[in-house]
């Protein structure tokens, strides 16, 4: 290995910070939530499991949890469709079709992408509060709000996990072949695309399903004290029973790294398919 | 059908439906109310109060400069990680993993951790007092709202910058080296300039995480957290009483910043990409 291809000094120290920045946050929790008392010295005492077994068992919890697993896979599923919807024809009618109007649907898609960076959640809640429950009368029933804001903040992760996707299927040269072959479109598309984007699909869907049960400002601002969602309820007990909140967080963010493990290894294998090397 | 630009067109309506009725339409009308307040009424209007006092105005500036900054130590801290990772191909899939759940423990879970190790009774702090020692970090100050943002945004900052890092592949190191390039030659002259289009780029969307961050400060230190998407909330759900049309002064603030830092950044890295800056 020559001098050159030694990587600065700093970019070890870089990667310990990293880790430092996401290991010691998450252990202090775990501890916290598997030990009896942690006020008395700089060392946790008392381990016990019972912090855990509380709160699994809390109906206040199951509940809160039933119901952000419920409207989280609503939003998620209805991003998905509309996104897939969107996303993948475009990106191959940019590959296939010179005309002007392809390019312009691409632009605005990569603009909708971008707009729930530029209009904070908070932003979004609020907003959605004072026009849809303020103005129009609360006729509107309060969870389909929430799903139908949430939806389209889940939109950029489908649209850059399904334009990588496409990008290495190399999707327009596919449908110019069954065209040859004299397959329709959307025959090409049902048969051959879908099946090759399904891990894609899945991946995409999954992400956005963590991201929306995961998320705390619509659901607190929205929801606030009619549907209790597990964010807020996480808010609320942790004034409550400290060791119990950080039990349920440790909970929750195992099945978010189980859920994150799963669209690591689906987008794994679909670039490996893809690439072999 | 065929797939063309119209047909693609067609398939996008539900997206583009989903996020004007959700999204753009709560927001548009909450801004147009505000400007039709001010035309209207003359001085009367929200931009009379939010002038009134620096209050506002300092959080507004406070959020600027803390997403800054979180976005620079994150994107510094990211870059090098990304590039340790080059050298420690083995290493690279359990830290992808570490740094997108670490991007997603914000908010509620973090706050927690935080106060356990650094707040008045954390670990940390309570250590040192028996040292002797002052407290290391004011956690519910801005010290403290920058300590907890650097800790979901380096993780983002090294998710997004592992893939565009891979460009700095070795035998572009190998070929500098045998044109007698040293690592700082190198790094200066093509590593850096190859990967500025992913910085800039990288750079606006951590801005976006920050500045829209409403969970994680609102956690720390509840309504006394002194940043815009706190003080949004805060005066429609007030403690004392309700100002909505200075929240929605607020938000559009928020939302400019947000959208001149994203269009910046964005055209910034098209330029340089092309090589014309």
């Amino acid at each position: 290995m020559s001098a050159a291809q030694k990587p600065p000094v700093f970019s070890a120290f870089a990667l310990a910070a990293l880790l430092i920045a996401v290991l010691v946050p998450m252990a202090a929790l775990l501890l916290y939530g598997l030990s009896g008392r942690w006020d008395r010295h700089w060392w946790p005492e008392a381990p016990t499991l019972r912090w855990f077994g509380e709160a699994v068992r809390d109906p206040r919890v199951q509940g809160a949890v039933l119901r952000t697993t419920a409207l989280a896979l609503a939003s998620a599923t209805l991003a998905l469709i509309c996104g897939a919807l969107a996303t993948i024809p475009a990106a191959i009618a940019a590959q296939l079709d010179p005309h002007p109007k392809a390019a312009a649907l691409r632009r605005a898609l990569d603009l909708i992408a971008l707009l729930p960076f530029a209009i904070a959640p908070v932003v979004i809640a609020i907003s959605a509060l004072e026009l849809f429950v303020g103005r129009w009368g609360g006729w509107l029933p309060l969870p389909l709000v929430y799903v139908a804001v949430v939806a389209p903040t889940l939109f950029p992760l489908i649209h850059k996990t399904l334009q990588s996707a496409l990008a290495q299927l190399n999707a327009a040269a596919l449908i110019e072949a069954g065209r040859t072959l004299g397959a329709s479109d959307a025959l090409t598309i049902r048969r051959v695309l879908l099946p090759m984007l399904a891990p894609a699909l899945l991946a995409a869907f999954l992400l956005a399903w963590v991201t929306a049960a995961m998320e705390f400002a619509i659901a607190n601002l929205l929801l606030g004290g009619q549907l209790e969602l597990l964010q807020p309820l996480m808010n609320s007990l942790r004034n409550a029973n400290g060791h119990q909140a950080a039990a349920l967080m440790v909970l929750a963010f195992a099945g978010v790294g189980a859920v994150v493990a799963g669209v690591a290894a689906l987008t794994r294998r679909w670039t490996a398919v893809d690439q072999p090397r | 059908m065929a797939l063309n630009a119209g047909s693609a067109w067609r398939c996008a309506w539900p997206l583009l439906l989903l996020t004007g009725v959700a999204l753009v339409l709560p927001f548009g009308w909450r801004a147009a109310t505000i400007f039709g307040d001010c035309i209207g009424h003359g001085d009367g209007c929200a931009i009379g109060e939010l002038t009134a006092d620096g209050y506002y105005l300092e959080a507004a500036w406070n959020t600027l400069w803390l997403s800054a900054l979180s976005a620079l130590i994150g994107l510094l801290i990211g870059l090098g990680a990304a590039i340790a990772l080059l050298r420690l191909p083995r290493m690279e899939r359990p830290v992808t993993l570490l740094a997108s759940l670490g991007a997603n423990f914000s908010g509620v879970p973090l706050a927690v951790a935080l106060l356990l190790l650094f707040g008045a009774q954390g670990v940390v702090t309570v250590s040192l007092q028996s040292m002797g020692l002052p407290p290391w970090i004011d956690l519910q100050g801005l010290g403290g709202l920058l300590l907890a943002y650097v800790c979901f945004q380096a993780p983002l900052a090294a998710l997004l910058l592992i893939a565009p890092a891979r460009m700095l592949d070795a035998s572009l190191q190998d070929a500098a080296a045998t044109l007698g390039a040293g690592p700082a030659l190198y790094w200066r002259r093509v590593g850096l300039p190859l990967l500025l289009p992913s910085l800039v780029e990288v750079f606006g969307l951590l801005f976006a995480n920050a500045a829209a961050a409403f969970a994680t400060p609102f956690a720390l230190s509840g309504t006394a957290a002194h940043v815009l998407a706190v003080r949004i909330a805060s005066l429609v759900s007030g403690d004392i009483f309700a100002q909505p049309e200075l929240s929605a002064l607020l938000a559009l603030i928020l939302f400019a910043m947000l959208a001149a830092v994203l269009g910046l950044t964005r055209w910034l890295a098209a330029r340089l990409r092309k090589g014309i800056a």
